[in-house]
């Protein structure tokens, strides 16, 4: 019995040490995505301006204000980081900062007014680089009304000054000696432990403003300063955060000078908060950089969905704000009530007729938000630039109906990359194409984008494999399986369409084992057999291989609809915390009350810390049933979803996370194909095929129109369809925006009919069965398999409005297409293209 | 025994009888989504209905800016729009495409030019367009050709409202040239005026229900307090349509008051209203619909037009939802404050006021569908109508709408089977009932012959038992056994209860371990019945099937009380019952809801709707029965007169109430500390944090 008890405390050790060991482990590569590379470059003081030249371009800082220049050489396009419109004092910073308060209140300072005014910077030089430091503070002299001073400091003061002004410092400060011992002095002792040996003076509270202004000015005048005060603090063993010092940050900026333009940095380990009571939350980074002449056109381009533009002379006083990658559902307070596209690129730009500028987001974007703002009155000035989340916060109740106040809630860790933006000058243009095409160069030569040789004219099928509906007997509940598809009737459909002459046919089986649509975690893979066996799949992969297709099957590492005994998944370990502490779920969206409604659908969402080593597991069963290599992997949620964790031991920012996520899918890419939807830019780089890439933009009012810069980067470089047509809301417009942007066609189904009577628990739009859609497949392939073919290799190198409803994109082969979304037909230069038609002309 | 089971027999087939005769007759480019409710209440998402097509505003019609535009409306005879821009104090008409025709901002009155003031709205009829002048109070009638005034009418007397304030917000005018008019703050309903512009009377406003203790007051009241006592529900209409038949589509925001409403020419709300659907997003009550303009099409759909959040809410002639559209935001698409709706053709047109804009949205192929659809059925074309409701189901399987119009097209087609599949899935009680009705007629018919040969057989087989058992013939099987006798002795309890349960403890034939089965075969039986019976029953019946232990508990526990709450109480009373005793007595009363059950639910699967009563009525003797048994049976067992067991009997309710009250009182109170504890420590953390 002994034995026993001892071998089982053994083993009970054994697991304790090993779980220790996993989770420093976790812990340490989590520090590995957080660092940032250290900064060697050899600073040298600069007094005076900086000039800093390539062969392209030329940047002259000015050190007296902070100010950059910077001139194009190929055009002489000059460029300045502040604008020269700005009403008053406001466009003149090269950075502003958001701060809060410990209310939460949330205020905001800039390079300019904050600290170029009272010359509170400091500028270095290096080799094609500058940098500069400021210390941003309300004013150039904070007001110095120090909370405790210390009778040697008031001897000094009162040595500094008049008398009557000493007399007025008295007003307002009690001393209290070490040497008594009544109850007020007892109090004041045990807040402050340095009146045990020393007297001091304590300031009285409730003082009026004019009254703290004319106490600094005689304290200043006495020769005290707020320096001398900190370190009146340190002696009296005082700690800052013990009292109310005014908002005041250290910031740098650096500059360099790149042949694609000029790259802006913040590096995270310069910025200093000297008051404990503010928090730093966010930094925008050159947010009224423009064009200095006279120019016309003026438009923006942002990233949203496929692309918008926005015109400047149009949308005046209009802001368009948006985060990159989707919003974080992590954080409640960026949730949104409207139906927006994610910003897939973290890029944006300026286009005009004399001149225009293709900016990217290469550092920190994942935390980023977009701002484009036009101005029409003379109280903000315009500008387009990206803000950067030093800390993630949130704003929390901590019980609806409570008399409790919200709290602020910020993440432990500053954001775990330098924001970095590279903006490059570029030439006047009429058409957004000059952003898309330098857009797509630049991805290309920093390797983020290839032109692949594989990309194909594919036509895109979804099989959900099946579903689970909850049921109830005598009150007790449990999941009846529903079968939406089987292995044997999608190859017999497969078999269809290749006799229909559609070939190139990539699959998705989504939901065939795990649990179906309200799957368990990802981090293993079965097959339901009511769906299939193994040597079905196999039987399926090869058909479709030996016609140009392949297969892919999903896995979901994203989110798990449950937690059950022995699946591998821990709610504890696994599930993403939010900043309150609470897991983080992921709900359906309800579309009457239009929020995320915890009762709809509720699943788990995963720590992006656990991405790998579900896939490990995942890809180990997959191998072990199917065998390596034979289909492709789906990891639909990773280019649509990207979300941070606050897990205070481990905590992980959405820069971190996309790092987290490319990782996993450059580790699937490792063992075969890769397919994700929306295609977030992180994704880009192991993803083979995207389905459901955004076709449209938010359509938001500050928007003048939507364009397809996403496709012009894409095309070529990466298989890409659009919205399924089965599930979409507006199917008859999916189809002809699809040819628009050149996207594949993508079809969601079933096999079985009518398996979806039973199931009531679904919002949003179901796949149909398969043989509704057999001869709209067909009917769509032939009609444009020849076109696709054609221009799947060639550049999408322009995508222009004709009329109000018609559409026209080119490829470098010299192919087009024009797209009427009208009612009435559309002709011109002896082409006619139908009402809710299109007009495909092939190219060399 | 035999003429007992004759007489069963031969009633069961006079029942059937009587029902074969009684049932005779019986994004995409889009910023929002499109949805609708299931059965369960939820929105879910179905493809989009119509989609935004384009915005119009005063400077794309060429008249410069619109400022706080209160209304759009269409003539298919002149094919003109009249946008009342009512800060701009004019009419703006154009043709269907928006161009420009003219712009009205007054009349000429005699010899003095007029001008509009903060117009309403604008109404074209019989050649002549009705101007509602809100600001100048009064309602403007124009030759819409000409534009010369026809006629002016100005505040109408209406005694019940003596000197009062008169701001006309909208007109409508019905074929007998009656004006219907919405006026500010005016609560008593629409204002019907006669051609002349003299008030008729009020319209619409619900009327107050009078209760006998209303008519009894009132015979204390005087003349004038009498005249001062409401006749009708306050009722402030905000818009109003009238469709090709004259009725009156109204709307109101009136919290008592349903929000949509078709008045006939009496003024009595006719709608045909189904809550299997809300009317509008009332589940949410935090959030409600605030419907401020309706529309109605050329197939009797109507468009509710919701301000809070900017949606449209279409419904078909019976008032089922068929979905619902647009957003609020600032997407393209969508609205700020909308206002005004009409429906003009396979378009919607929609009048902001805050952004002073006219946006159009044009039908999918998918609405189109639905509507070609529910035309057809219209028709009598019901296969034709098939076809567009199976392509809608086959873009979207959950589609309800689909499923009920497949279920009027099967029903109308006499396959009342499939009809009754589709209601189901619909979620329709009242439409499966008729169609059940239909179906159980039909099968009837088909299969009567059957019927009466199986209820022949049974009977002959009981004869020939009978008669099998009076000659002594198998013996063995109908031998008296000791089960069988305490078997025979409950029923016995169930209909002669004094002498029953008096000997029960008198002389001991009370039997435990019967009383025991009773109670198992109790639960068994009421499960059964809770979680199969037929599908109406399970709705209007026994409740929702998903909580049959939940009922169970709900059931036993009270019995369970009443036996330990009447054996404490007995020592009080001087009753003599033991435990055993009272426990024994509550489960032989259960006897009759074993005696009736079985044919309580076969009904189930036999009845429609409209008969449920001969369900209820049965359910409702055998619970008597049960609570009389119980009564009479605890006063016998305990040995108490008619006065004490009634007064036993309250004490034993109120023995009951204060063990559940000391009950919740302790879940209660360690729910509090288990909230207390939680607040704190989250309040601690959080801080912490």
């Amino acid at each position: 019995m002994k034995k026993i008890v001892l071998l089982i405390l053994c083993i009970a050790l054994l697991l304790t040490n090993l779980s220790a060991c996993t989770d420093k482990a976790i812990t340490s590569d989590i520090e590995e995505y957080r660092k940032n590379p250290a900064d060697k470059t050899k600073w040298s003081v600069a007094s005076e301006d900086v000039l800093l030249e390539n062969d392209s371009y030329s940047f002259n800082l000015s050190a007296k204000d902070g100010h950059f220049s910077l001139i194009d050489k190929k055009n002489g396009n000059k460029w300045i980081s502040y604008s020269k419109k700005a009403p008053e004092n406001n466009g003149l910073a090269e950075i502003e900062v958001n701060y809060f308060d410990a209310q939460s209140q949330v205020y905001t300072m800039d390079s300019y007014n904050n600290a170029a005014v009272f010359g509170s910077f400091e500028v270095y030089s290096a080799e094609n680089k500058v940098k500069l430091s400021y210390t941003l503070k309300t004013a150039e002299k904070e007001i110095l009304v120090p909370q405790v001073i210390s009778a040697e400091r008031m001897e000094k003061i009162k040595s500094n000054i008049e008398a009557k002004e000493y007399r007025q410092i008295l007003l307002y400060y009690t001393k209290y000696s070490s040497a008594d011992t009544d109850a007020k002095t007892e109090a004041a002792k045990n807040e402050y432990p340095y009146l045990k040996e020393h007297d001091i003076y304590i300031v009285s509270q409730g003082l009026t403003d004019r009254v703290k202004q004319d106490l600094s000015d005689d304290l200043y005048a006495a020769g005290y300063s707020f320096e001398e005060y900190l370190k009146d603090l340190e002696v009296m063993g005082i700690d800052e955060s013990d009292i109310e010092l005014p908002p005041q940050f250290k910031v740098s900026v650096v500059y360099a000078l790149t042949e694609d333009g000029v790259k802006a940095t913040i590096p995270v380990e310069d910025i200093k908060n000297e008051a404990a009571s503010y928090v730093l939350q966010s930094i925008s980074l050159l947010p009224y950089f423009s064009f200095d002449g006279e120019t016309e056109n003026e438009y923006y381009y942002v990233p949203d969905g496929s692309g918008a533009v926005i015109s400047l002379a149009d949308k005046p006083n209009q802001i368009y704000k948006s985060a990159y990658f989707g919003a974080n559902l992590t954080v409640d307070s960026e949730w949104s009530s409207q139906l927006v596209q994610n910003n897939t690129l973290p890029a944006y730009g300026y286009y005009s007729s004399t001149a225009s500028f293709m900016s990217v987001v290469t550092g920190g974007a994942a935390e980023s938000i977009l701002t484009a703002r036009v101005k029409g009155s003379e109280i903000l000035a315009g500008g387009i630039y990206s803000s950067f989340n030093l800390y993630a916060y949130d704003s929390i109740s901590i019980r609806p109906g409570s008399k409790l106040s919200d709290v602020n809630y910020y993440s432990k860790y500053k954001i775990s990359e330098n924001p970095e933006v590279l903006i490059k000058p570029l030439g006047g243009s009429q058409n957004v194409n000059v952003i898309s095409s330098a857009l797509r160069d630049y991805l290309i030569k920093q390797g983020n984008l290839e032109e692949k040789e594989k990309v194909k004219a594919n036509t895109y099928l979804e099989f959900t494999g099946y579903t689970t509906v909850s049921k109830s007997f005598m009150g007790v509940s449990y999941d009846e399986k529903i079968v939406l598809s089987t292995i044997k009737d999608i190859t017999a459909v497969i078999e269809h369409l290749h006799k229909n002459g559609v070939k190139n046919l990539i699959v998705r089986l989504k939901d065939i084992g795990n649990g179906g649509m309200n799957h368990n975690a990802g981090n293993n893979f079965d097959i339901y057999s009511g769906v299939g066996t193994k040597d079905e799949v196999l039987k399926l992969a090869e058909v479709l291989e030996k016609n140009g297709g392949e297969l892919f099957i999903e896995n979901d590492i994203t989110v798990s609809y449950r937690d059950e005994f022995f699946d591998g998944f821990s709610v504890s370990d696994d599930t993403i915390k939010q900043l309150d502490g609470s897991y983080g779920y992921l709900q359906d969206f309800d579309l009457a009350e239009l929020d995320y409604k915890r009762t709809h659908n509720p699943r788990y969402l995963i720590s992006p810390k656990s991405y790998k080593s579900f896939a490990e597991g995942f890809l180990a069963d997959l191998t072990k049933l199917i065998g390596k290599n034979k289909v492709g992997i789906s990891w639909g949620s990773a280019g649509k979803y990207l979300f941070s964790d606050y897990n205070a031991d481990s905590e992980i920012d959405r820069v971190m996370s996309a790092k987290m996520t490319a990782d996993v899918l450059k580790y699937l890419n490792d063992n075969g194909s890769v397919m994700t939807d929306v295609g977030n830019f992180y994704t880009l780089e192991y993803t083979n095929h995207i389905l459901g890439a955004p076709l449209y933009c938010s359509l938001l009012s500050s928007e003048s129109d939507r364009v397809s810069v996403l496709f012009e980067a894409l095309h070529g470089c990466v298989n890409y369809a659009g919205e399924s047509l089965t599930t979409a809301i507006y199917p008859d417009d999916t189809v002809l925006r699809s040819v628009e942007c050149g996207a594949s066609l993508f079809y969601s189904l079933i096999t079985e009919k009518d398996a979806f009577r039973d199931v009531d628990n679904k919002m949003s739009i179901l796949p149909p069965a398969a043989e509704y859609f057999l001869d709209t497949i067909i009917k769509n392939h032939k009609e444009l398999n020849g076109f696709y073919e054609n221009t799947i290799k060639a550049q999408l190198v322009s995508n222009k409005q004709l009329t109000e409803n018609v559409y026209r994109t080119d490829y470098s082969n010299g192919a087009y297409s024009i797209v009427n979304y009208g009612d009435t037909d559309y002709t011109a230069d002896a082409i006619t293209v139908k009402a809710n038609s299109y007009f495909l002309k092939e190219g060399e | 025994m035999l003429k007992k089971i004759i007489a069963i027999l031969f009633s069961l087939i006079v029942a059937f009888s009587s029902l074969v005769v009684s049932a005779a007759t019986s994004d995409g480019s889009l910023t929002y989504k499109t949805y609708t409710y299931n059965n369960s209440k939820t929105p879910y998402t179905i493809p989009a209905a119509y989609t935004f097509e384009k915005t119009v505003d005063g400077r794309s019609i060429g008249v410069g800016g619109f400022s706080g535009v209160s209304d759009v409306s269409y003539s298919d005879e002149t094919e003109s729009f009249y946008i009342a821009d009512s800060e701009n104090n004019r009419i703006v008409v154009t043709d269907k495409d928006f161009t420009h025709k003219k712009t009205i901002t007054g009349f000429t009155n005699g010899k003095k030019a007029e001008k509009f003031s903060k117009p309403g709205n604008a109404f074209f009829h019989d050649g002549k367009l009705y101007i509602t002048d809100t600001g100048n109070g009064r309602i403007v009638c124009l030759n819409e050709q000409t534009n010369k005034l026809v006629s002016v009418y100005t505040k109408p007397k209406i005694s019940a409202l003596g000197d009062y304030s008169y701001s006309p917000l909208k007109v409508t005018v019905d074929d007998a040239g009656r004006m219907y008019v919405i006026a500010r703050d005016i609560t008593d309903g629409i204002l019907l005026l006669d051609e002349n512009g003299q008030f008729k009377s009020f319209f619409g406003a619900p009327k107050v229900e009078v209760n006998a203790f209303d008519e009894f007051r009132k015979r204390f009241m005087t003349k004038e307090q009498r005249e001062k006592l409401y006749k009708s529900i306050p009722t402030e209409f905000n818009s109003m349509a009238i469709d090709e038949k004259g009725f009156l589509y109204v709307t109101t925001q009136s919290s008592n008051v349903q929000p949509i409403s078709r008045l006939n020419y009496e003024g009595v709300d006719v709608l045909t209203y189904t809550d299997k659907y809300p009317m509008g997003d009332e589940v949410y009550s935090a959030t409600p619909s605030a419907f401020v303009d309706i529309t109605v099409d050329e197939s009797g759909c109507y468009y509710a037009l919701d301000s809070r959040k900017g949606r449209v809410f279409c419904f078909d002639k019976n008032g089922e939802l068929l979905f619902v559209f647009g957003g609020a935001g600032t997407q393209e698409g969508t609205f700020i404050s909308p206002i005004s709706i009409e429906s003009v053709g396979n378009r919607i047109i929609i009048a902001d006021i805050t952004k002073n804009t006219i946006e159009i949205f044009k039908r999918t192929a998918f609405c189109d569908s639905l509507f070609s659809g529910i035309s057809l059925i219209s028709e009598g074309e019901y296969d034709k109508a098939k076809v567009h409701f199976d392509e809608l189901l086959r873009n979207c399987s959950t589609y309800i709408p689909a499923h009920l119009n497949l279920g009027r097209i099967a029903f109308q087609k006499g396959d009342f089977l499939t009809a009754m599949k589709e209601y189901e899935y619909a979620g329709n009680d009242d439409y499966y009932s008729v169609a059940f009705k239909e179906y159980r007629k039909q099968l009837m018919n088909d299969n009567l012959v059957w019927l009466i040969v199986v209820v022949g057989v049974i009977a002959v087989a009981l004869i020939v038992l009978s008669i099998l058992k009076k000659r002594g013939i198998l013996k063995e099987l109908f031998a008296e056994k000791k089960w069988k006798q305490d078997w025979k002795y409950v029923t016995h309890c169930c209909f002669h209860p004094f002498d029953g349960f008096w000997c029960v403890r008198r002389e001991g034939k009370g039997n435990l371990k019967v009383a025991n089965i009773i109670l198992v075969l109790f639960m068994i039986f009421f499960t059964v019945r809770t979680q199969f019976s037929g599908y109406l029953f399970n709705k209007v019946g026994d409740g929702d099937n998903n909580d049959a232990l939940l009922q169970l508990i709900g059931v036993v526990v009270p019995l369970m009380l009443w036996v330990v709450a009447n054996w404490c109480l007995s020592t009080l009373f001087n009753g003599e019952a033991r435990l055993k005793d009272v426990y024994i007595t509550v489960c032989y009363s259960l006897k009759p809801y074993l005696l009736l059950s079985i044919p309580l639910y076969v009904m189930t699967f036999f009845l429609s709707i409209d008969e449920a009563f001969l369900y209820t009525a049965l359910n409702s003797i055998c619970w008597i029965w049960i609570l009389a048994l119980i009564f009479f049976g605890t006063l016998t067992v305990q040995d108490f007169s008619l006065i004490k067991g009634i007064v036993s009997t309250i004490f034993t309710l109120v023995g009951i109430a204060l063990i559940i009250f000391i009950a919740l009182i302790v879940v209660n109170i360690v729910q509090e500390i288990i909230t207390y504890v939680g607040d704190r420590y989250t309040e601690i953390i959080y801080r912490l944090r």
